[in-house]
């Protein structure tokens, strides 16, 4: 049987201070591919930091899918919502970033997000999707969303909740920390890995200038460069500056849930371990893959 | 020896470049500085002097004896020095049993006959004709250019057609000649070549301007204590290669470190010819930068006979006086090998040959590039062909390329596609093509068909076993007469060169040689006859230019509207430098001879320059222009003497 298609609604709750008139043609021109798309200012905070939400409405007609315990529901997740999702969070995270590289391109202001909100169910249920830092998602978040609809049918996660955060503020306050704690070593393997290199370039540049000395051969700091490969190398790689996408400082790890109670509360959730866990279970609990 | 020549001669830095323009002394720093080697106790056998012929080396070697012989140093050491050209080091190189493994493939050439065969094979792909020679001519250029096939083999047409080409050599384990230099270069300079590379601790190379880039690199490769190369770029000539690279020699100091140049300034000869050939490269693409200092005193002889262009009316005018002139002129001389008469082509050859012959001579042809020619297709057209490859079977029965010559007579697709059956035969059951047909040869007596049309192939099998087994023993003329090749012009200088005792074997190296690098033979009384281009590195008292009219020289293709104006450029190039670098050549005497008219059917066949076509006698005569390149020299050109008077200067009206 042929399953529904939803339909996306983005908002994008973005500070007052950026909804300009051109951001709103902007972002109409280039998001409206993506989806219906609606721009909600909201006031600048006290301390001025700029906090960017956008969100996801996933819409189905009433569809119920989440928590229903039937064959239907099942049938409906598994052949369509999961890979629409799957698709949606590739389109949009590309988006954010295509439209953020154009924006510096032309020397205008770009727009990054913290916080991707996916509404499901007409809004009764959110997932918050921590955005990197390059203001995008990997796609395979759907596969996390997937396991939270599970938790939630098996009782693992109540009820009565109706916010789970991806990971949980605190889980990506600890990979930010731990990842900036370990700047200095990366540094020093960057420095060393470029010192390798180096050294490999220059003794193999010095073992070519040997072959061509022993060989009576053209000697290669002396042999002219091809101007047409050079033109045709530097057009290469300007167009793959220009188009290459920027990387995230690292990949965040979203196997701490943060799930949230009515109250504002924010309580761990291991999703590896299937349980709530302590914050001292979270500080040890992941690692910081470093991109790049 | 001048003091330039003598301090090129003695330099002992690693890497030496001598330039110069012509006859300043280039090949002579060669001799000198072999002869100073070993006259230094260097071992002549550790000494590779490059050279474009076996014409021109065996000119070297005479030279070399000279030399030592003046040095007081045995001249028999130059017997040992090795002379030879940058093709027969490659092989060498490449039918090491280390080098097999690694290109796949026996360094075994085929000549220009044996090609028609692989060509035919090729058409096999389907491929139109115009499209297939027009990729086996990219690969020769890109072969020449030593880049590696990985960065110029685009997938698709040209890396089939690549891959079938492989195909078909390998099942006949031979190599086309554009392919060997890429190929020893590629050797060399991968691992499994380092122990082949400097195998000669002193390499001098002549004429560096005409070798193309994978042959420099493969001298380069050679060399393991001292490099030299000497060339002029306005001197460049398609001798060996098609695609020489005359920038490898410009360049050459630029991109090495510490070379010792030198310069050659005073040039030595015929004042008037060199005047004449500096003239010319102020024309055209040649760099004017590469001068000379003329030689002035004219003490080699008649001043009026420096430089000469004498005007015929006819071909035959010209070739039947012009024959009488060298009979008078060498009459008192017994060594005629200091002579070259300049043919532009093989019909010339023939006529002018004939010419000769009647005025008494005996001739040397070796300087005209030969092969055997003939149709396949048709084996009454193709006699000489045919006992080619009679001999090819009886020297080696295992010869692939014998075979697929032998299997291929007498039919309109030289039976390619049978051929193309019988290595796929040979490749299901692990066989060598030659195995595959003997079993074929089997397979068919017992009134089998492993494929369609098999029973051609097994009655050439049959045929050609039957030959070998009755000639096989046979010698020398025997051998000759067996063969169907006593008496066929093709073979007449291999008889003049054949003791009478050779094994087919041997016979069959001798032809070989003469097919793919003739020389002229010792006999001190034969004239010679040569092309402009295997001029190179050769020097004469007398160079007498037949035929020197615009189609000849330069050749059609320079006038021809059909070709691009770069092309028609090239042409005209071409032809200046071969005719710039020969004028230099004669030290006593250069005689440019032309005419001006010819029959219209015999010009359109020859290829003649055509400036106008009128009746005389109710036959169509075509009117015909001296070469441009006369117009070229007018500042030197002395003038043109009409025949008839020149004959009676000559007392011989």
């Amino acid at each position: 049987m042929v399953q529904p298609h939803p339909s996306l609604l983005l908002v994008l709750d973005i500070d007052e201070s950026l909804a300009t008139r051109e951001t709103r043609d902007e972002v109409s021109r280039c998001y409206g591919y993506v989806g219906s798309t609606v721009i909600r200012p909201h006031e600048t905070p006290e301390d001025g930091t700029l906090v960017n939400t956008i969100e996801m409405h996933v819409r189905l007609a009433g569809a119920k899918y989440l928590r229903e315990q039937t064959a239907e529901a099942d049938d409906l997740w598994n052949s369509s919502i999961e890979r629409w999702l799957f698709n949606q969070f590739h389109t949009v995270g590309n988006q954010m970033m295509i439209y953020n590289r154009r924006q510096r391109e032309e020397g205008n202001v770009e727009l990054y997000f913290d916080w991707l909100v996916v509404h499901f169910e007409e809004g009764t249920f959110k997932v918050h999707v921590k955005l990197n830092s390059v203001s995008s998602l990997p796609p395979d978040c759907s596969k996390v969303i997937a396991q939270i609809r599970q938790a939630l049918r098996d009782g693992s996660i109540e009820a009565h909740i109706t916010d789970v955060y991806i990971p949980s503020p605190e889980s990506f306050t600890a990979q930010a920390s731990a990842w900036e704690e370990a700047e200095p070593e990366r540094e020093a393997a960057r420095l060393e890995a470029e010192r390798i290199e180096a050294e490999k370039t220059a003794a193999a540049e010095a073992a070519a200038a040997a072959a061509a000395e022993e060989n009576f051969t053209e000697a290669p700091d002396l042999v002219p460069s091809d101007e047409a490969t050079i033109d045709e190398e530097s057009w290469q790689e300007e167009l793959r500056r220009r188009y290459q996408l920027p990387t995230p400082d690292f990949e965040i790890d979203y196997s701490i849930w943060g799930v949230a109670e009515p109250d504002g509360a924010i309580r761990a959730f291991d999703s590896d371990k299937h349980r709530y866990v302590d914050a001292e279970e979270v500080k040890g609990s992941f690692a910081v893959a470093e991109i790049g | 020896m001048t003091y330039e020549i003598e301090t090129a001669a003695k330099d002992d830095s690693r890497i030496v470049k001598v330039s110069g323009a012509a006859r300043t002394g280039k090949t002579e720093v060669l001799v000198r500085r072999t002869a100073h080697l070993i006259a230094s106790g260097i071992a002549p056998e550790s000494i590779w002097v490059e050279v474009s012929s076996r014409i021109a080396g065996d000119e070297l070697r005479s030279r070399l004896a000279d030399a030592l012989e003046e040095s007081g140093v045995d001249e028999g050491a130059a017997a040992r020095v090795f002379i030879a050209r940058v093709a027969d080091i490659c092989r060498e190189v490449l039918d090491d049993e280390r080098a097999r493994p690694a290109c796949g493939r026996a360094p075994r050439i085929l000549t220009g006959a044996e090609y028609k065969f692989l060509l035919e094979d090729l058409k096999t792909s389907g491929m139109k004709n115009r499209t297939l020679r027009s990729l086996l001519r990219m690969f020769a250029r890109q072969w020449a250019s030593c880049e590696p096939e990985s960065s110029w083999l685009a997938p698709g047409e040209p890396a089939d057609i690549m891959n079938l080409l492989v195909s078909k050599l390998r099942h006949i384990d031979a190599m086309v000649p554009e392919e060997l230099a890429f190929r020893c270069a590629e050797y060399l300079k991968g691992d499994e070549g380092a122990d082949a590379r400097h195998r000669f601790a002193y390499v001098l190379a002549d004429d560096y301007q005409n070798l193309s880039r994978a042959e420099q690199t493969v001298v380069c490769y050679c060399a393991e204590k001292q490099l030299v190369v000497v060339g002029n770029s306005n001197q460049v000539t398609t001798v060996n290669t098609d695609h020489p690279n005359a920038e490898g020699f410009e360049n050459f100091d630029d991109v090495r470190h510490d070379v010792s140049v030198h310069t050659l300034k005073k040039a030595f000869g015929n004042g008037k010819a060199i005047a004449a050939s500096a003239e010319l490269t102020r024309h055209g693409d040649m760099n004017r930068l590469i001068a000379a200092e003329i030689p002035t005193d004219d003490d080699m002889g008649d001043p009026r006979e420096a430089l000469v262009c004498v005007k015929w009316e006819t071909p035959v005018d010209e070739i039947n006086s012009m024959s009488k002139y060298i009979r008078d002129l060498l009459d008192e001389h017994s060594d005629m090998t200091r002579t070259y008469i300049v043919v532009p082509n093989r019909a010339w050859l023939r006529s002018a040959v004939d010419a000769c012959r009647q005025r008494g001579f005996k001739v040397d042809t070796a300087g005209m590039s030969r092969g055997i020619g003939g149709d396949p297709r048709e084996t009454a057209r193709a006699r000489a062909l045919v006992a080619y490859v009679k001999l090819a079977l009886l020297a080696d029965p295992e010869s692939a390329v014998a075979w697929r010559c032998w299997c291929g007579f007498g039919n309109y697709l030289l039976n390619s596609d049978a051929w193309m059956h019988l290595e796929e035969y040979a490749d299901e059951r692990g066989l060598d093509v030659v195995r595959a047909l003997s079993w074929v040869s089997d397979a068919v007596a017992c009134g089998e068909e492993p494929f369609l049309r098999c029973k051609v192939l097994a009655q050439a099998w049959d045929t050609g076993h039957a030959i070998i087994e009755r000639d096989a023993k046979r010698r020398g003329f025997a051998l000759m007469s067996a063969i169907g090749a006593e008496k066929l012009p093709e073979f007449a200088d291999i008889e003049r060169l054949m003791t009478g005792d050779e094994t087919a074997a041997e016979l069959f190296a001798l032809v070989y040689r003469e097919l793919t690098d003739p020389h002229f033979s010792i006999d001190e009384h034969r004239l010679r006859f040569i092309s402009l281009e295997q001029l190179c590195g050769l020097s004469a008292d007398n160079i007498i230019v037949l035929g020197c009219v615009n189609g000849f020289l330069p050749n059609r293709d320079a006038f021809e509207v059909v070709s691009t104006d770069e092309d028609r450029l090239s042409h005209m190039n071409e032809g200046r430098r071969e005719l710039a670098s020969a004028l230099a050549k004669g030290d006593r005497r250069v005689i440019l001879s032309y005419f001006s008219k010819a029959d219209l059917e015999l010009a359109e066949k020859t290829k003649l320059q055509v400036a106008r076509v009128r009746s005389e006698n109710g036959v169509r005569i075509a009117l015909l222009h001296p070469s441009c390149f006369i117009d070229e020299m007018w500042k030197t050109n002395p003038g043109t003497t009409g025949g008839q008077q020149f004959l009676a200067e000559h007392g011989l009206a």
